[in-house]
């Protein structure tokens, strides 16, 4: 014989139905609220994100880098888009390597402009690194005999350097509403790793057609080269340049130097109206 | 579901319309969106955690072999699970495939969400198939799926909902789907069906742990579900003690049924934690087990987070605006409306007929309560026995494994919510026909 049930009183019932709804109703709107604020929060990257996607794809700021090049970057991390791999995609340069300047000299954060040491040999440092980023032992072993396209094999070859430019390539988010960044070529003429400054260029990258600041590296302002809409990312790209003459208001040079140590490579701001 | 005692024929319109809304596919549906509205918020993030350097696989294999092929796309799978496995004695080569794969093809943000959420909204889906089987309770499955939308918690730290590539709801489907397998296996009337459905079932098992190691720990999920089975189909005297049941079961020729799962779990266990651990060449001291005291508080405090509203704070109202905030109320008020609706008008006339369904429930329940304190306690287990995580964890923190409380969690609510409402039935004298008692 089966079980037979009917209910007991309604207003237990009810009661119990509306202690039950209440309670949902303030968890599941809390928990929506939590969850859609947490959402949120992670979205604090994106302009970043879509910014670098602007700066790569920008054919005027990457002008003379080619396949092969080197770009050595202090604040590059791998942890994020900023590294050689995205470059590629967005950009159709396959650099040999985008690297973060500590992997070439691990002695570099102790190493400030004003001390007796030297960074030298960078091109001799990029030829010896690179090897190093080589996969080894965890190569597949199955693959292992195809691996012929590895990029970085081939670039660890004898002579695979001898004709990629070196780039110091900074890319970085200055304010909260402008990504910049600076690319120049080494100077390998000079004893410590330098850029020749006259060739830097500078992008300024933000949400609003007009700039914000003028930047400066090294205390010189630079000057405004053009400027141009980015219809992927809609996002606003400010060119700038190394001013042929200084400005009255600096201090620290006499006329534009032709070569700066990288440890003097450092952005700042200037007035809108600085350098035109 | 409620049925009407008039005959087809005799129903206006608009009764036919309310007989059909009243359906079990309905609720069933409208439960559904109720989570599919819990796990939507998923869609609002972007990458997190682990998934920005990951999001980037697509463009480093470009990069570094010129070519983004399937091929090159599972070599590097491949090569970090080979990196994992050599190096630091773990095997969670599923992962690596799936998670490079997903990056690779979904490139865009929001195709990589749709996944993610697609994959949070079957494990949910999934976990109450299982429960129903278990169960024979639609009352129970939907009271879960109900309870799962208000565990769901997103956390600023290490969150398993919204960043690490869908890991641990992928665990959680393989797991399941594992169940609902095992569960036919025991059920299946012949012997040839039997040991097949175990079979894909122990395969469900071992694509789990390879996945993630919290999956070994998931096994008591499968063993149960697989043991109602026998207890529905041998039907056994209400008067023998469950331990005595439980003996006589473990003699049975259904256990053998088992064999291919069980066969599964030690063989892992032996090539992880008996090969590859000891053989391991650079182990990290985050992954080296132990014991200390601090363990127990550290289990003790993991038993908690996953209950609801836990990580909630004031301040989270603080980025919302007011439209955002009558937006989530809207959404609230409609999921709270098809509870009282569901409570209201379905889950009495259900409850009786489930009750009379499963006249095993008495034995059932301890079964689930046990499958629910598997599902809490085991991701705890896992770090307080991690001596990275010895004092780091609280009563609302938690690591990755706290997806896994948060279904455990849900069930015991669950139960908690069933006999509840188990309460409102009182047992009749008379043999009249349950349906009629509703009238």
């Amino acid at each position: 014989m089966s079980k037979h049930y009917h209910l007991r009183g309604s207003y237990i019932n009810v009661n119990r139905m509306l202690l039950i709804s209440f309670y949902f109703f303030i968890a599941f709107f809390f928990t929506l609220v939590h969850n859609f604020a947490v959402a949120r929060e992670t979205n604090g990257r994106d302009f970043q994100y879509y910014a670098w996607q602007s700066l790569t794809r920008s054919e005027i700021f990457l002008s003379g880098v080619k396949e092969s090049d080197v770009f050595i970057s202090k604040y590059q991390n791998d942890a994020y888009e900023t590294n050689a791999g995205s470059f590629f995609w967005n950009s159709g340069i396959r650099l040999t390597y985008l690297f973060k300047i500590d992997l070439l000299w691990p002695e570099f954060n102790k190493c400030d402009a004003e001390s007796e040491c030297i960074l030298p040999n960078v091109r001799e440092k990029v030829k010896n690194t690179v090897p190093n980023l080589q996969r080894g032992a965890f190569v597949p072993v199955g693959r292992d005999k195809n691996r012929t396209d590895d990029w970085i094999n081939l670039k660890s070859l004898p002579g695979a350097l001898d004709n990629s430019r070196i780039w110091f390539f900074d890319p970085f988010l200055m304010t909260t509403t402008t990504f910049v960044g600076y690319l120049a070529p080494f100077d390998e003429t000079k004893e410590s790793a330098s850029i020749k400054f006259k060739d830097l260029r500078f992008i300024s990258i933000a949400s609003t057609p007009n700039p914000e600041f003028a930047p400066s590296i090294a205390s010189v302002c630079l000057k405004l080269q053009q400027a141009d809409f980015d219809t992927t990312t809609g996002l606003y790209r400010h060119y700038w340049e190394v001013p042929d003459t200084l400005t009255s208001t600096n201090k620290r040079y006499s006329s534009i130097p032709d070569a700066l140590d990288i440890r003097r490579v450092e952005a700042g701001t200037c007035s809108l109206g600085e350098n035109k | 579901m409620a049925r009407t005692t008039q005959p087809k024929q005799n129903l206006n319109p608009l009764l036919r319309i309310s007989k059909y809304f009243w359906t079990l596919p309905a609720f069933y549906t409208l439960s559904a969106i109720v989570w599919l509205t819990a796990t939507s918020n998923v869609m609002r993030s972007s990458w997190v955690g682990d998934d920005w350097p990951n999001s980037q696989t697509p463009y480093w294999v470009f990069w570094r072999y010129g070519d983004l092929s399937p091929a090159n796309v599972f070599s590097e799978a491949q090569y970090w699970n080979n990196q994992w496995m050599l190096g630091q004695g773990r095997f969670y080569f599923i992962h690596w495939l799936e998670s490079r794969f997903a990056f690779s093809y979904l490139r865009s943000l929001w195709s990589y969400k749709l996944v993610e959420t697609g994959c949070l909204f079957l494990a949910g889906i999934l976990f109450i198939l299982l429960i129903y089987k278990l169960s024979k309770s639609h009352t129970f499955a939907i009271f879960t799926l109900f309870s799962l939308s208000v565990t769901i918690q997103f956390r600023k730290d290490f969150d398993p909902h919204i960043g690490f590539a869908f890991m641990v709801p992928s665990i959680m489907i393989k797991v399941f789907v594992a169940g609902i397998l095992a569960h036919y296996a025991s059920v299946a009337k012949n012997n040839l069906k039997g040991y097949t459905l175990s079979c894909l079932a122990s395969f469900s098992l071992l694509l789990a742990m390879s996945t993630y190691e919290y999956a070994f720990l998931m096994f008591p999920v499968i063993l149960i579900a697989f043991f109602i089975g026998i207890i529905q189909v041998s039907n056994p005297d209400p008067n023998v003690s469950f331990f005595r049941f439980l003996v006589k079961s473990l003699k049975t020729r259904l256990m053998f049924r088992f064999i291919p799962i069980f066969i599964t779990w030690i063989a892992y266990a032996i090539f992880v934690f008996g090969y590859l651990r000891l053989n391991a060449d650079a182990i990290s001291g985050v992954y080296v087990l132990g014991f200390s005291k601090t363990s127990l508080s550290t289990f003790i405090t993991q038993l908690f987070p996953a209950w609801p509203l836990t990580v909630f704070q004031f301040s989270d109202f603080e980025g919302l605006s007011y439209k955002e905030i009558a937006l989530l109320a809207s959404m609230s008020a409609f999921a709270t409306l098809i509870l009282i609706v569901f409570l209201a008008r379905i889950f009495p006339a259900n409850d009786m007929r489930s009750i009379n369904k499963n006249s095993n429930w008495n034995r059932v329940l301890p079964l689930l309560i046990l499958l629910a304190v598997d599902l809490v306690a085991a991701p705890g287990f896992m770090l307080s026995l991690q001596r990275e995580w010895w004092g780091r964890t609280s009563f609302t923190r938690g690591y990755l494994g706290i997806l896994i409380q948060e279904f455990g969690t849900a069930l015991i609510i669950s139960i908690f919510l069933n006999s509840l409402t188990q309460k409102n039935l009182r047992q009749r004298k008379s043999t009249r026909d349950p349906r009629s008692s509703r009238e």
